[in-house]
């Protein structure tokens, strides 16, 4: 590719000036970008090969002397500079994929000839369709996406907010581009609720009184004892209505399944048998004291508050019995073995904790007698959060004067605003809100909700407000300090980062080294890291792909869905090289995974880096689960689906959307093909070709692994594909004679341009010749993620400056991340 | 032949605003001689159907040529159902997006500056034409599906605003009940105060921006006039509530659907909904962009219904693609049962006084020429009923077709999209 080098040269020696530069400021180096960018246009070779394939195949119709239908394709702009080019250019193609053209009494292309020019012009009108599409770097101003939302709601109230108080964002590419983001009413009443439900929550915390403590005695044998009682003494009951000859209406009476006589015939027949149950448990149960093994419970509670769980056991053999509330592991409680004793643990419920569920994890041979649950008790370890340091004076003082209460309304929104500033008139609009409610007869804290409600829906805080007055510009230190933070967080400024925007100090690079190094080793940008990577990779995908029942209920479907993100945290967080998600020496797993990949390594709770085994296939991103399963199609793999991922997310060239109208592939009935054989059948079209050639083969590399991404090394052919609908046996039909699948070993090689390999090392090799793609990639996505724009021609210049300084350390990920946030592009409105 | 697209792909307006603002003009003026309303329904189905098993070779009388295994349940219907051949969405581009443009014609990949652009869907240009006399102008229900998974393509619904910006539509049946049967618990009072709050509040949302406005660009600007709208439109909204206080909601003449149905027998129950609806006269438009993906796993059908569509690599896949069709255009006939069962507000048959449209952009597979179009009901006056009709050009603009079908329903319509004319082939 052609690019300016002589500006991208003069570029990469400022920058290093900079660098070394004491105080040094990256804002001010060469805005002023030039548009002359070559990419796109289809260069003189290709260019020379398409009007050769006109000249031979299409003039005689449409050329200078005739044109049929009005068309003539000697006079194509090959340039493709308007939509009006790109549609004639798209006429073109259409005719050449539905094989109308050239007719069939014409002379014909050769396969192969079709096979290119389709592709070529496949990628032209791609290309084009992106040129066209550019906006020249403009950044739409966008709203929170759900995951800043949530962010942003945490930075004001203190506590973690349930994913469940708003919906998913819809988004085709990275959520924060602006330019896709549709406003509707349905988003609004969206935010509303959660704001309203966030609100009131909160205020509520600060005003309802805290009750004496009482005890609430649980005992864990009551509901297995008395559920197992009301059965026995049911079906003793109806097998004494049916001795006595009661009509089966009066024993429906008792037991509605019997209520007629074929119901009291089978209930005699099976009533031996089946009381034993429950006659046995209530048995063993009556009169005895706790029950063995361990339990769980739901108990109504009071939000923001300490609670004493005390359990009294019969007798342990456990020393350390754990407790899980809502499913999160909070701790253990100790027992010496043997005795009657009791141990007591603290639990801390949140503010959207109304009830809890409690578990008490424990093995057969511990027998627990009851738990008692002693509270409310104030918490006193919890740290006020911005909106109970603000709200609480004022909700707390029945007689808070209406100037009061104007000043807190002003302090909420100047911090819920970012700091950047509003009409003065926006506080009187919110105290008539307050005064509307107050006359309507609500109390102080009733009537501060709507008001503080409308500030969490307005665009102010829904909105991230850059200023622009016309030309690209560098935004100003508090606005990046805005754009770095819900970059890397997810969540607003804190106040370092305000007031060292204050005093002009973010664009020294040193000052802004060292505030990256903060927030990156901070837990809020766990936030930034899961979910760039799993929006970068797709990974969605994998959530609409069906597994088997035994996989979901195992924990492995979360634990596969988590384990790129996990992944990218330790690459990042150690710097290490972009390498590795082609491959690497260690992978990151929990117990689960590990399980599944057949390592023996001991795993604690959660996940944890292990060292591969030399022979095992694992490494990277390519051998996970969760991406090979994605590239799933049914029961069987695609290797179309894992070679385009790979195309557009590790050689940066997406596949381009397939083309209407081709003509469908269609398989002779009763062959045995392996997945690969029947995904070669694409090489028989050319129009199929044209772009399958560049995906397909790719897969074919990963054909060692089968649609759970186990590892194989043969496959059933012909039988294991797809299975479709349940086929219905027709009477008097002979079912259809069904071929037996055969065993066939796997032929995993493939390629990609010239290049040629064999299973996913060879791919792997290959792949890591074109690291420079995958670089791209992943700092294009990176800064499109972070300034909410697609990254286009404009771009190119500073992209490529940025990179090859990179590709001198070999693409440490940490550091990229930096020079993301440092670029010009980054800083630029 | 394929000069036929091309020259009227010249034709082709993408942008959304030169449209949308004579149709403006028609807001407020009410449709006063609704003496016999009209209902319309439009469902869009996603991927195409079956290429031999289900579209009709042969034109003419239903009962002359008789039904294609796939059209088979409509049996019942073949002397009321219409199929259009030769139609194609000329606006349609992308094969999986059967829904994307189905009802607006315009080609989304083809407006300098923008990665994708709309414009405003027929439903939404209907509605402003015969929806002002009912609650609800329009109506728009959807599936929960991904932009890739049913074969509907990028947007929320069928509906598309005048600015061209997806529409949500109601997913559930419990939410859809709930909207239309659902009876308010406020008093007038109650109802009055929240307008004055919500009013106040509105008020105060202008100026929280208003100090920085100026400085914004004036793409930004345009995109807060977003914001604003669906704030205005809140208040708009529960005045629309304030007008029609007097008139409580209609008793529902179907029981409340249970909580959380998904599959087939969440369609089902939207099915029953949209009758309940236009027979209430809760509205006189709705469009369904139908789920399909788990309709098919609630049938024991385990395949996408992207792999569904490409049926021809494997005899097995052919098989549930066959069963697909046939499951939903079982839906098809026994929604039709429905309507032709029940009574509007004025007495009349509903099936009388509506007009269902069904269909797709796309064919078959990845095909987009000769889309599937079906249409029944008696609200379409003097067109042609239980018959296959082939249009004698190859690629009719689908434009055409909406002109043809709704001018038939009493709709006045001068032009939509890319229409160049009507369809005298429909016509008796």
């Amino acid at each position: 590719m052609i690019r300016c080098n002589v500006t991208n040269k003069k570029c990469v020696i400022r920058l290093s000036v900079v660098i070394t530069a004491l105080v040094c400021c990256w804002t001010s180096e060469c805005l002023a970008q030039s548009n002359n960018t070559s990419k796109g246009e289809a260069p003189a070779k290709e260019e020379q090969s398409m009007r050769l394939f006109f000249s031979t195949y299409c003039a005689r119709c449409h050329g200078e002397k005739k044109q049929n239908g009005d068309v003539r394709l000697d006079k194509l702009d090959h340039r493709i500079a308007n939509h009006a080019s790109l549609s004639a250019w798209q006429d073109v193609l259409d005719v050449l994929n539905t094989g109308e053209m050239p007719p069939e009494d014409q002379k014909q292309p050769q396969k192969t000839e079709l096979t290119s020019a389709i592709g070529l012009i496949t990628q032209n009108i791609s290309s084009a369709h992106k040129r066209l599409a550019a906006t020249g770097g403009v950044i739409s101003m966008r709203h929170l996406t759900k995951r800043e939302y949530l962010g942003s709601m945490k930075d004001l109230f203190g506590d973690d907010v349930p994913q469940d108080i708003l919906p998913d964002d819809v988004s085709g590419g990275f959520d924060t581009n602006g330019s896709e983001q549709f406003f509707s009413l349905k988003q609004y009443e969206n935010f509303y609720k959660a704001g309203n439900e966030l609100v009131q929550r909160n205020v509520h915390s600060l005003v309802s009184p805290l009750a004496r403590p009482t005890p609430l005695r649980h005992d864990p044998e009551i509901v297995p004892f008395e559920s197992a009682r009301a059965q026995y003494e049911q079906m003793v009951k109806v097998m004494e209505l049916i001795d006595a000859g009661a009509p089966p209406a009066e024993i429906a009476k008792v037991d509605p399944k019997v209520a007629d006589a074929g119901q009291v015939r089978l209930f005699k027949q099976r009533f031996e048998k089946r009381i034993v149950k429950p006659k046995t448990q209530y048995e063993s149960l009556k009169g005895k004291k706790g029950l063995p093994g361990g339990f769980a419970y739901t108990v109504d509670v009071r939000p923001r508050s300490v609670y004493s769980l005390t359990i009294n056991a019969v007798e342990t053999k456990s020393s350390e019995v754990g407790i899980r509330v809502n499913d999160q592991n909070i701790g253990a409680v100790q027992f010496t073995a043997g005795e009657s004793q009791s141990s007591s643990i603290n639990i801390r419920t949140g503010l959207f904790d109304t009830s809890i569920n409690i578990r008490v994890a424990g093995v057969k041979q511990d027998v627990f007698d009851y738990v008692t649950l002693t509270g409310p008790y104030e918490d006193t370890s919890h740290v006020p959060s911005f909106f109970e340091s603000v709200i609480s004076p004022v909700v707390q003082n029945a007689n808070a004067s209406d100037d009061e209460v104007a000043a807190m309304l002003k302090r909420f929104a100047d911090r819920a605003f970012r700091y950047q500033g509003f009409d003065d008139e926006y506080i009187a609009e919110l105290a008539n809100v307050y005064k509307l409610e107050r006359d309507s007869g609500k109390s102080v804290a009733d009537a501060v909700v709507e008001p503080l409600t409308a500030i969490v829906t307005a665009p102010a805080f829904l909105y991230l407000k850059e200023k622009n007055e016309g030309s690209r510009s560098v935004i100003s230190q508090h606005e990046f300090a805005i754009r770095v933070a819900y970059f890397l967080w997810g969540s607003p400024p804190d106040d370092e980062l305000y007031a060292l925007a204050k005093s002009n100090q973010l664009y020294d690079k040193t000052v802004m080294k060292a505030q990256f190094e903060r927030m990156l080793a901070s837990p809020k940008a766990d936030v930034f890291l899961t979910d760039f990577i799993n929006q970068w990779s797709g990974i969605s995908r994998f959530d609409e792909i069906d597994l088997p029942v035994k996989l979901i209920r195992s924990g492995f479907q979360n634990s596969a869905r988590q384990e790129l993100s996990e992944f990218f945290k330790v690459l990042v967080r150690e710097n290490r090289s972009l390498d590795n998600l082609i491959d690497s020496d260690f992978v990151v797993v929990d117990r689960q995974l590990a399980q599944y990949y057949g390592f023996k390594a001991k795993i604690d709770e959660g996940f944890q880096k292990v060292s591969l085994p030399k022979s095992s296939p694992r490494g990277g991103m390519l051998a996970q689960a969760a991406f090979l399963i994605s590239g799933g199609s049914g029961p069987r793999t695609s290797p179309t689906i894992r070679g385009a991922i790979i195309r557009e997310k590790f050689l940066h060239d997406p596949v381009p959307p397939p083309p209407p109208n081709i003509p469908a592939i269609e398989n002779e009935k009763g062959q045995k093909l392996t997945v690969k054989q029947l995904v070669d059948r694409h090489k028989n079209v050319a129009q199929c070709a044209s772009c399958h050639d560049k995906i397909d083969p790719i897969g074919y590399g990963l054909e060692n692994f089968d649609y759970l991404g186990n590892w194989r090394t043969t496959e059933l052919a012909g039988g294991a594909a797809a299975s479709g609908a349940k086929s219905k046996k027709r009477k008097g039909k002979a079912a259809p004679r069904k071929a037996e699948p055969e065993k066939i070993a796997i032929d995993a090689s493939g390629y990609l341009g010239d290049d040629r390999f064999e299973g996913i090392e060879g791919l792997r090799n290959v792949l890591a010749q074109h690291k420079d793609q995958l670089a791209h990639s992943v700092y294009e996505s990176l800064l499109s993620y972070g300034i909410g724009r697609e990254i286009e021609f404009v771009d190119d210049q500073d992209v490529s400056a940025n990179l090859s300084e990179l590709k001198e350390h070999n693409y440490p990920l940490k550091e990229m991340i930096f020079e993301v946030i440092t670029s010009k592009t980054f800083v630029t409105k | 032949m394929s000069i036929h697209i091309q020259n009227r792909r010249a034709f082709l307006r993408t942008g959304s605003t030169v449209l949308a603002l004579p149709l403006l003009e028609s807001v407020g003026k009410a449709n006063t001689a609704a003496v016999s309303p009209k209902r319309i329904l439009f469902i869009g189905c996603g991927f195409g159907f079956t290429k031999d098993t289900f579209f009709p070779t042969e034109a003419g009388r239903f009962a002359d040529i008789g039904l294609t295994p796939g059209m088979k349940p409509l049996e019942r219907h073949r002397n009321d159902i219409t199929m259009v051949s030769n139609l194609t969405n000329l606006g349609a581009t992308n094969p999986h997006g059967g829904s994307t443009s189905y009802l607006t014609g315009a080609n989304v990949n083809n407006t300098p500056g923008k990665k994708f652009h709309n414009s405003v869907s027929l439903d939404q240009v209907i509605a402003r034409k015969i929806g002002l006399d009912t609650r609800f102008p329009a109506l728009t229900l959807s599936d929960t599906g991904g932009p890739s998974q049913d074969g509907h393509g990028q947007g929320l619904s069928l509906a598309w605003s005048d600015q061209g910006h997806p529409i949500p539509g109601i997913t559930n049946p419990l939410d859809l009940y709930a909207q239309l049967f659902g009876q308010a618990k406020e008093s007038p009072e109650e109802r009055e105060f929240r307008l004055a709050q919500k009013r106040s509040i509105l008020d105060g949302v202008t100026s929280s921006f208003k100090s920085a406005k100026q400085k914004l660009s004036r793409n930004d600007q345009e995109r807060l006039e977003d914001y604003f709208q669906s704030v205005r439109q809140i208040e708009q909204n529960i005045s629309r509530e304030v007008e029609w206080a007097q008139t409580p909601k209609p008793k529902a003449p179907v029981r409340e659907p249970r909580k959380g149905m998904d599959g087939l027998q969440a369609l089902k129950t939207m099915h029953q909904l949209i009758v309940a609806a236009f027979q209430t006269d809760s509205t006189r438009v709705i469009t369904y962009r139908q789920p399909v993906a788990s309709v098919l796993q609630g049938h024991g059908v385990n395949l996408n219904p992207h792999s569904l569509s490409h049926y021809g690599l494997d005899p097995k896949r052919r098989e549930a693609a066959e069963v697909k069709d046939v499951l939903f255009m079982q839906l098809l006939a026994s929604l039709i049962d429905q309507f032709k069962s029940k009574q509007d507000l004025n007495g009349k048959n509903l099936f009388e006084s509506s007009l269902i449209s069904y269909g797709s952009n796309i064919r078959s597979g990845h095909g987009l020429r000769g889309c599937p179009a079906i249409f029944a009901g008696g609200a379409a006056e003097k067109v042609k009923k239980g018959e296959h009709i082939i249009l004698p050009e190859q690629d009719t603009p689908l434009a055409n077709y909406w002109l043809t079908l709704l001018q038939s329903a009493g709709v006045p319509l001068d032009g939509f999209s890319h229409s160049t004319g009507t369809l005298g082939e429909l016509v008796i």
